[in-house]
């Protein structure tokens, strides 16, 4: 039986990172801003314990463990468990009280979803200036813990596209590199991700543009991730699908379906 | 049309720490070879040992990595036990617009490894109740059709289940019958060839006994507790 290396080091996690550009030297020279990077996703549920136990049991995740008291995020209203899955952060959250927003976002939405797509951005200043040409209203702009958070309208872009400009910059959200993860059997990474929208062809130009991708048709590629815009059709919009790095050639094509979001393997 | 086929109860699972043991009561019980067995540790986190009792494939688990979901329910569970009833459906998309309309929680909803699968709470049902729409409609879960199985001397089949339920068994009877579409009858649904009996828990909920049917007339009656689950001969 062909034996499947499933570890991922830290010196692992640090080169993939290199070498998907983190920390490589832009080719085009110094001045040249580096495209925004994929780095997390948010889902949101209203039972995060019942997600997270499909998702750790879907990819073959050993749980995070979790610390003794209150999570961090509990003092902004909502309990939150992060796991990794490669390279890539998967947060799962859950409002603590009746009037968070999140249960806004629930009854708009009618359910669990996928809420964010959280990127890395080099340089926020020209960001909040190439999002003013375009017009865009941002929904957060501010200092959170020491990193500089932008945050888009998910109205126009079906899903809350957040920025970071991590400090430092190779540590992002979520503490990839010496948190306590472990690492999952069945996939290697999150390498795309799909977004539901009204018009997908005007928003992935408009995403290639503003948060400084590669656009192929309705597709904007960020380095070795991409996010492709979808017709929404009706069916819900926003973050629908994650694809996974399938470890095992036999499970690409399968899929499950968890927190009204499709993780597919690839 | 495919919907118009009845659902057929495919398989047993039971869940051990130790399926050697298990394999060994079975063998001696219903005078069967040991199984297939597989070690899937790698990917999946178990090892299992498939054996087939009639047309009824049966299956031990064993998990085999530490943080394994198996080991939490044995904890809930208060040990080794059964585990899950899986059947066949043959419409999934049909089976799930059901579901959604009983307002059921899925606790499974994939493909997996080619197989369309939905499982639900077993919170609810007692056990996991788990549903494939199979590829192929006679290679299910263990390739019965392909592989070959040693036959028990003593059994023809399974042919029935018990399980426990916290809430009224005949409302989970009601609703089994309603998503399955099957005849329910007080507290027991059926179908070809197999009966699932819902009991009130006393204690823990779960599947707690199976029915063989005895090959000897005269056999009928034993009973071994194996597993922490009553196997009778019928």
């Amino acid at each position: 039986m062909k034996k499947i290396d499933v570890t991922m080091s830290r010196r692992a996690l640090l080169g993939s990172a290199a070498a998907t550009g983190l920390a490589a030297v832009p080719a085009v020279g110094a001045l040249a801003e580096r495209p925004g990077r994929v780095r997390h996703y948010v889902l949101a549920t209203r039972d995060m314990n019942f997600v997270c136990d499909q998702i750790y049991e879907v990819l073959g995740l050993p749980p995070t463990p979790r610390k003794d008291g209150p999570g961090v995020t509990e003092q902004y209203g909502f309990y939150s468990t992060m796991m990794r899955v490669g390279t890539t952060m998967i947060e799962v959250v859950q409002p603590i009280k009746p009037d968070h927003h999140l249960n806004g976002w629930f009854a708009e939405r009618g359910g669990d979803g996928g809420y964010m797509v959280v990127m890395q951005t080099y340089d926020g200043e020209a960001l909040k200036a190439r999002a003013a040409g375009d017009g865009l209203k941002l929904t957060r702009d501010m200092m959170f813990r020491g990193q500089h958070m932008i945050q888009f309208d998910y109205k126009h872009f079906g899903t809350h596209f957040e920025f970071y400009k991590y400090t430092p910059e190779e540590n992002w959200w979520g503490n990839p590199l010496t948190g306590p993860y472990s690492d999952a059997r069945v996939a290697s990474d999150v390498i795309g991700s799909e977004v539901a929208v009204e018009d997908p062809a005007a928003i992935a130009a408009q995403a290639a543009r503003v948060f400084l991708g590669k656009q192929s048709g309705t597709r904007v590629e960020f380095g070795d991730r991409y996010v492709d815009f979808v017709e929404a059709k009706g069916q819900w919009r926003g973050l629908v699908a994650l694809d996974f790095k399938a470890r095992e050639p036999a499970r690409i094509g399968d899929w499950a379906r968890i927190c009204g979001v499709k993780l597919r393997f690839v | 049309m495919t919907e118009n086929k009845p659902h057929l109860i495919r398989h047993f699972v039971l869940a051990s720490p130790d399926i050697d043991a298990v394999s060994a009561q079975l063998q001696s019980f219903l005078k069967v070879p040991q199984g297939h067995r597989h070690d899937m540790g790698a990917i999946l986190g178990f090892r299992n040992e498939m054996m087939m009792i009639g047309q009824t494939m049966f299956e031990l688990v064993q998990p085999v990595k530490p943080d394994h979901r198996l080991h939490r329910w044995f904890g809930e569970h208060g040990g080794e036990g059964g585990y899950m009833i899986v059947f066949q459906t043959f419409d999934a998309d049909a089976f799930r617009a059901r579901a959604e309309a009983e307002k059921l929680r899925l606790t499974r909803d994939m493909l997996f490894r080619g197989q369309d699968m939905i499982q639900f709470d077993p919170k609810r049902f007692g056990t996991h109740l788990e549903t494939y729409r199979y590829t192929l409609p006679n290679g299910w879960w263990g390739d019965p059709v392909g592989r070959k199985y040693g036959k028990s001397e003593v059994a023809v089949d399974i042919v029935a289940a018990d399980v426990a339920v916290e809430a009224p068994p005949a409302e989970i009877a009601a609703q089994v019958g309603r998503l399955f579409q099957s005849p329910v009858s007080g507290a027991t649904v059926r179908f070809p060839g197999k009966q699932i009996r819902f009991l009130q828990a006393s204690g823990r909920a779960g599947l707690t006994a199976l029915d063989f049917e005895a090959i000897d007339r005269a056999a009928a009656g034993r009973i071994a507790r194996i597993c922490n689950l009553d196997l009778r001969l019928i």
